[in-house]
């Protein structure tokens, strides 16, 4: 277990910059959304001027954040895009940076004196936190960026925003942190499922080279279709379905259970058996 | 330990804020309201749900709503699973389809049409009507009938071929009826003509009663019922039922409406439609006087106890009659104005459960108002008002907007 903790911390590590960057560029972007949108209405809101200021504020003639954030939201989605971006690209990355360059780092990793299996965990690990890192570090952001949208604005202009209207005005963060529990468990149960059978496709790939090229696209191809097949087969909205839906909802479970177990199983025969460097 | 403290810190910052999130974030503020009483019994207001929307704060994406008289219901508080899975069906909105599927868990499986089941203190039925393919062999429908018997719990189901042609057509149930040991199963269907028997360019709209012997298991008769129409082709006509509107409940008629968008230049904006009583037991129809049913830009027309409601509150008035069709006498005709409820004008009306239910607005306060159907006496008045502990915002109702009124149905009898 111990060396487990050492491969997750190595592999935090070596992405660390990386993060850094990211939130950095978020920070820089949304900060700087808020300064200049609050900015730009206030100045606007000159009795003397015509109507065309009202259009930033809300009916009864006061700025929200949420507001803002609506009027701002590409600088606020663009960096989001960035990061998803960046770690959907880093799910393979993880992998081949490993075995990429001149001292293959794979070499090392593989002949640690600890089971292989630690190396899938630990990367699969590694790129769950990354992703709850950043969710956190966005929600942070919106406690800064109220913080300095109360400072600029005057209390009599100031229209409190409660965490739902701030997360529902972004459009892009009302899918990533979902108002619900179980849905946020349900929408990224799946995404550690869909890292782990990509995981599962690399090693493929890895293992068995040019023809592993295809057992991986026929694997993830399967993965999909098992996890889709409940929802498009069964029938979940249809009135006359034979199945009822919460035993459509079990089926979809299980098989996305399936999917993980299968993935997990056959990336950790793959890493322990097949995988040569 | 303290080699690792990045990864330490980075999860518990992950776990932390997300976690906080969850916990205290997502819990919204919003006021709660009710439907409240000026006047009357309050009971009355039981029936009553209106959908609303409330626009806090931020006002781009109003929070939607349902308000009754023990309070409302946002539609967001409801979580996911309950949303998307346990709801993702509107058919199981309905508080008896939910009660059934609780009781009779296995019989209720895979059948979705509301117009598809009759119930009584004997049995639960449900019939359906399966047209064959447009290439098929056998060019007849298949009727289907599942029927679950209360007392034994135990089901059957009977499976007949129809005699006219409706393949590659359209066919639909809209009510079932049984009287005695003989079952109806009223049908909207479109059938393609039988080869030599017209041009097959266009199927034509049909109305049938299948009337399926219980005793025998066989198909007893195959009613086509007529109808009219006023250049007296079936172009352009659309064929729909009104009936009982306990949708499962015995009844002995229903109404057949029949619909022609023309192409003339007298109907050429105007549509063109005519009503008939429908008799299960004589299967008689007979066309309804046309005074009854008049086209008002607001009409809305119920069936109960073999009674039509016809309610139209096209302003300025609402005109409220009750029509018996075995007798085919007029029961009550009344004239209600939004004056008499001191607003200048009803939002929407309902003729639901012996009553009347009015919507409106009066000092800038939504209020609703029932009123018997018979006498036009009114029972009852109410109001929206914001309750709990945001119920002092004045906010509140200022961001309420009420959408649309929608009134339940009562068992039979409860109302009456």
């Amino acid at each position: 277990m111990n060396r487990y903790w050492k491969l997750v911390h190595l592999e935090v590590g070596r992405f660390r910059t990386m993060m850094a960057g990211l939130m950095a560029l978020t920070l820089i972007c949304q900060v700087g959304a808020v300064i200049w949108g609050t900015a730009d209405a206030l100045s606007k809101r000159d009795p003397g001027s015509t109507d065309a200021w009202k259009w930033l504020f809300l009916p009864n003639g006061k700025l929200s954040l949420a507001l803002v954030i609506f009027h701002t939201r590409v600088l606020f989605i663009l960096p989001i895009f960035l990061c998803i971006a960046a770690l959907a690209l880093y799910v393979f990355l993880i992998w081949y940076r490993d075995w990429i360059g001149g001292h293959t780092f794979i070499y090392r990793l593989l002949t640690l004196p600890t089971v292989r299996r630690h190396v899938y965990t630990a990367k699969a690990t590694a790129i769950v936190l990354f992703v709850l890192v950043l969710l956190a570090f966005q929600l942070l952001l919106l406690v800064v960026e109220n913080l300095i949208f109360n400072g600029m604005v005057p209390a009599d202009l100031r229209e409190s925003s409660s965490w739902p209207d701030l997360i529902d005005a972004s459009l892009v963060l009302a899918v990533l942190l979902p108002r619900h529990l179980d849905q946020f468990l349900w929408s990224y149960g799946l995404g550690i499922t869909a890292v782990l059978a990509v995981f599962t496709a690399i090693l493929l790939e890895r293992s068995y080279r040019r023809l592993g090229i295809l057992y991986a696209i026929l694997y993830l191809a399967a993965c999909c279709a098992a996890v889709v097949w409940p929802l498009a087969a069964l029938g979940l909205g249809h009135p006359d379905a034979y199945l009822y839906p919460e035993e459509i909802a079990a089926i979809e479970l299980a098989m996305e259970g399936l999917v993980l177990v299968a993935s997990v199983w056959l990336g950790f025969r793959l890493i322990a058996k097949k995988v040569t460097v | 330990m303290k080699r690792y403290l990045l990864t330490l810190l980075s999860a518990a910052f992950a776990f932390c804020g997300i976690g906080a999130y969850y916990a205290f974030g997502t819990r919204e503020s919003l006021p709660e309201f009710r439907l409240a009483a000026v006047k009357g019994d309050a009971a009355e207001a039981a029936a009553i749900r209106l959908g609303a929307t409330y626009g806090s704060g931020i006002d781009i994406y109003p929070e939607h709503l349902e308000i009754g008289a023990e309070g409302s219901e946002y539609d967001d508080k409801a979580s996911f699973y309950r949303r998307t899975i346990l709801e993702a069906r509107w058919i199981y909105q309905d508080p008896d389809i939910r009660q059934w599927i609780r009781d009779y868990r296995q019989f209720m499986r895979g059948k979705g049409n509301m117009a598809s089941f009759y119930k009584d203190g004997e049995w639960l039925i449900y019939a359906e009507v399966a047209p064959a393919g447009h290439r098929a062999a056998e060019p007849e429908a298949v009727l289907r009938v599942h029927l679950l018997n209360l007392a034994s719990g135990k089901g059957s189901r009977l499976e007949m071929r129809t005699a006219g042609r409706i393949a590659g057509g359209y066919a639909g149930v809209e009510d079932v009826q049984r009287l005695g040991n003989r079952l109806h199963i009223l049908t909207t269907q479109r059938v393609w003509p039988a080869p030599g028997n017209g041009p097959a360019k266009e199927t034509v709209p049909e109305f049938h009663d299948y009337v399926v012997d219980l005793d025998s298991g066989k198909l007893a008769e195959d009613r086509n019922i007529p109808y009219g129409t006023e250049d007296g082709s079936k172009a352009g006509v659309y064929l729909s039922t009104i009936t009982e509107s306990v949708f499962y409940a015995p009844s002995d008629c229903a109404i057949l409406r029949v619909q022609q968008y023309g192409s003339g230049p007298s109907s050429s904006k105007e549509e063109r439609e005519r009503f008939y009583a429908y008799d299960y037991a004589s299967g008689q129809a007979t066309e309804l006087p046309a005074s009854w049913t008049k086209a008002g830009e607001h009409r809305v027309l119920v069936l109960r106890n073999g009674r039509l409601n016809v309610l139209d509150w096209t302003q300025p008035a609402l005109q409220a009659a009750s029509y018996d069709l075995r007798s085919g006498q007029v029961r009550s005709e009344i004239s209600l104005k939004a004056s008499q409820l001191g607003a200048d004008a009803f939002k929407e009306a309902r003729v639901q459960n012996g009553r009347i239910y009015v919507r409106y607005v009066k000092d800038g306060t939504p209020m609703f108002a029932v009123a018997d159907d018979g006498s036009g006496k009114w029972l009852f008045e109410g109001r929206v008002e914001p309750v709990g502990a945001l119920a002092d915002d004045d906010e509140a109702m200022k961001n309420l907007q009420i959408i649309a009124m929608s009134v339940n149905r009562l068992p039979a009898g409860d109302a009456e």
